[in-house]
Order: C-alpha cells, then sequence, then structure tokens
C-alpha cells in the first residue's frame, strides 16, 4: 500500500499548489530533512475504508507565501497574516483528500479537521515525522514543505 | 437580478476564498451569506431567500450530506439548487450526494474559473 | 491589417482595422485582453514567469517575463480607454516542450505564473486554451473583439 500511495502523494500535493495555491515547486523528492528554522505544522487523521493520519511540515515563509497568493494579497497583509494557519490547515485537507482519492476513488472517506500548530525550530519534530510513513519534499524558493502519510494497521 | 448565496463550509479560509471567486466572477451579487455547519446553513434557509447553496461534505454538528436530505424532504427548500464542494471526490460520496439532489460537484482543489463555470450553469447565467 | 507581436513582445492599440497575431506559442503564454465599449484590445507573448535578479534577464525587455510585462499590458489598455470591470480576458500556451535545459515544466510555471498575477489582480480569465504539447498561433481581432486560435493538430481555426 505505501509504495502505490508514495505515487500519489506528491502528484496531489503538486495539483493542489498549483491550482488554489499558484505555486510550483523546484524541486520535489523522498527527502524528509527538517527544514530549517521555525516551522507551522498541520495534521490529521482519517477514518473510513481506509484509517491513518496525515502530516506537513512547512517553513513559515512558504506558508505566508502560500497564504498570500491563496488569498491574492501581498504577503505582508493583514489577511495573509491573520489566516495563514488556517490556509496551512485547507492545504493539509485538500492533499490528504486529493491523495486518498487518487489512491482509490472507490474509498469511502472520513477526514477528520486539521489540526495545526506553531513548531519552533528548537522544538523536537512531531511524532507523524516518525515510524513507517510514506513522504515527499516539495522545495520552493521560500523554503520546504514535507508531507507525510501513513495508514493505521487493520 | 441580484443573486443570494449561502456558502456552507466549516472552514473560515475556504469560505473567504469561495467569497473572492463569486465576487470576481461578475455575477450581480446581492449577498453572500456563510454558514459554519448544516445546522447552521438550515437556519440561514429558513429566514432568508438563498438562490444558490454552496456546501462542503466533511463538517461537525450536521455535515453536508445530512443538510442535503434536510434539503430534499422540505418542500420550501428542495427547489435551491445545491452544489457540493469538498475535498472527497470518491465515486461513493458524488453518487451519494448526486442521489440526494445536488445539482453538481466541484472536487477540491478547483480553479476560480471551475467554479465560476459550474455556477453559470447552475444559476442559468450566460457565460 | 496584420500586427505580427514577436516572442517576449506586446501590442495594445484601438485601431479597428487591426489584427494581432503572435505565433509559436509553446512553452510561452499569449495573453490578450479586450474592451468591448471601449473598442481597445491587447495582446501579450510572455516567456518565462519572472526574471531572476541580477540576471542577463533582468535588462530585457518587461514583455518577456509574466510579472512585469502582465501588469503593463494592463496599464496600456486602460491608457487607451480601457475599464477593467469590462475587458474580456484570455489566455493559451503553457504548453510543455522541452526547453534548453532539457526541463519540462516552463510552460506550466508561466501558466501558474499567469493565474496568481491574474488572481491577484482580482481578474479572471473567460477562456483559455493551456497546457498540451503543441505551439499555438493565437490571434485577436480589434474590431470583433473574437480571439482564434490554431494548432498543428487543429489547422482549423476555432475561437477561444
Amino acid at each position: 500500500m505505501s509504495s502505490q500511495v508514495v505515487e500519489f502523494l506528491p502528484e496531489a500535493a503538486q495539483r493542489t499548489l498549483e491550482t488554489m495555491f499558484f505555486s510550483v515547486p523546484d524541486v520535489v523528492s523522498a527527502s524528509t530533512r527538517r527544514p530549517a528554522g521555525d516551522l507551522i505544522a498541520a495534521t490529521l487523521t482519517f477514518r473510513g475504508s481506509h484509517r491513518g493520519h496525515f502530516g506537513l511540515l512547512v517553513s513559515e515563509p512558504l506558508a505566508r507565501t502560500f497564504a498570500a497568493n491563496f488569498f491574492g494579497c501581498d504577503e505582508d497583509s493583514e489577511m495573509a497574516s491573520g489566516h495563514f494557519t488556517g490556509v496551512i490547515a485547507e492545504l493539509a485537507n485538500m492533499i490528504c483528500g486529493a491523495a486518498l482519492t487518487q489512491f482509490d476513488s472507490s474509498a469511502a472517506l472520513d477526514l477528520a479537521a486539521p489540526r495545526t500548530f506553531r513548531l519552533a525550530a528548537a522544538a523536537a519534530s512531531p511524532d507523524f515525522t516518525s515510524g513507517s510513513h510514506s513522504a515527499c519534499c516539495l522545495e520552493f524558493p521560500e523554503g520546504s514543505l514535507l508531507l507525510y502519510l501513513s495508514f493505521s494497521q487493520k | 437580478m441580484a443573486f443570494q448565496i449561502l456558502i456552507v463550509d466549516d472552514s473560515e479560509t475556504m469560505r473567504e476564498f469561495i467569497i473572492r471567486v463569486i465576487k470576481l466572477s461578475g455575477f450581480d451579487i446581492g449577498r453572500c451569506l456563510q454558514a459554519a455547519d448544516g445546522r447552521q446553513a438550515l437556519e440561514v434557509l429558513r429566514s432568508s431567500w438563498v438562490d444558490i447553496v454552496l456546501t462542503d461534505v466533511n463538517m461537525p454538528v450536521m455535515n453536508g450530506e445530512e443538510l442535503l436530505e434536510c434539503i430534499a424532504a422540505d418542500q420550501m427548500l428542495r427547489t435551491i439548487p445545491v452544489l457540493v464542494v469538498s475535498t472527497d471526490a470518491t465515486s461513493h460520496r458524488v453518487d451519494r450526494m448526486m442521489s440526494l439532489g445536488a445539482k453538481g460537484y466541484v472536487a477540491k482543489p478547483f480553479s476560480p474559473e471551475t467554479l465560476r463555470h459550474t455556477m453559470e450553469q447552475l444559476l442559468g447565467v450566460p457565460q | 491589417m496584420n500586427v505580427v507581436v514577436g516572442v517576449g513582445d506586446c501590442c495594445v492599440t484601438s485601431d479597428p482595422e487591426s489584427v494581432l497575431i503572435t505565433y509559436a506559442l509553446g512553452s510561452c503564454v499569449g495573453l490578450t485582453v479586450y474592451d468591448p465599449v471601449a473598442q481597445v484590445g491587447g495582446l501579450l507573448h510572455f516567456m518565462l514567469p519572472c526574471a531572476s535578479p541580477g540576471s542577463a534577464e533582468s535588462g530585457k525587455s518587461p514583455w518577456m517575463f509574466a510579472d512585469s510585462g502582465i501588469p503593463k499590458l494592463f496599464h496600456e489598455a486602460y491608457e487607451k480607454g480601457a475599464k477593467k470591470g469590462r475587458l474580456r480576458v484570455r489566455a493559451a500556451g503553457g504548453a510543455q516542450i522541452m526547453d534548453d535545459s532539457g526541463v519540462f515544466n516552463i510552460g506550466q510555471r508561466n501558466s501558474v505564473a499567469l493565474r496568481r498575477i491574474l488572481w491577484k489582480s482580482g481578474v479572471m480569465l473567460a477562456a483559455e486554451d493551456m497546457g498540451g504539447s503543441e505551439a499555438r498561433t493565437m490571434r485577436l481581432e480589434i474590431a470583433s473583439g473574437r480571439v482564434m486560435l490554431r494548432s498543428p493538430r487543429d489547422p482549423v481555426e476555432k475561437e477561444l
């Protein structure tokens, strides 16, 4: 199962980022190296035909760029500053949903609401970055976006 | 004729995106009403005229499927077109929502032009 | 009267006899704006999303890049009497064609850059024909506002 979803995860991410966040990564890889600096993390669980967890880590400057692009405003605007964790939650929701739909288009899916939190540069990595998962890294001029998808044992 | 639009999504972020698309689409808009779940949406529908409902599926309190069931069961509300806008584009979900009377389905992520085009079709606006 | 818009170039006019035409829209993007009331139209043919700061490209024509060319196209249309709310905006190109470095995604980057700039400017595309793998020819008739496309696969012109 992991080997299949590892194909869909970067494709779902790129499609989401191009369509609603108007961004194209410079590099897409299987790297799991944690980005430097302060990060925004998002995590959600899914149930139904498939159960598991999805998580992402994004460099804070990159998160601001995503928010500005999403809202169609400047990066230092109030809209972008006040809502950028909400934007990252939506990003997580859409990438996870798109990846799972592509993985199994006939599945019954139930995605929980994402939880977002700031992760200081010195803080320990969240639990979803360890253990068995599919991962990919998308690199942009402003920073990196790391994605993690794992299925629970049935 | 100015359209009254109801947007139902537990994400304020997504509601803001959709509102921006609607405002840039050139539709004659009276009001963009908002609800964070199906229950709030029903309160709006029972107190305000609405020309079209855009609804997510996964929401707390009352989800999009339950909302659609209530709309379909209500003689006054069932003629209002409902457009589903959701990350869940599995055949299971799409079939279920369309069988409950949804008139369209837009999968997230979507481009602004895709949403505009679908709304034009449902509202009968010339493209 | 045909006015040829070259690669990395633009033309904005209110001459109703003009037909703006651009060829070889491969990974490049052709963007047209047209105000039917003022009868003002413009066609931009840009090559890249943006100039890299300090690079040899950054001193070149603003029409080469989406981030400089698109705002300038709109500004010149407004100067000739066009109004933002009346503009019909259409785009073609952004095909996946191998560029000199062998990387396949300049067309995709151009397309995304276009969409980002338009979204941030509060403008939506009225019509588009983007992607694929073939070069397109695009023309804008100022008298009518029609945009016509042709490609090797579709030698018969179609309206966008």
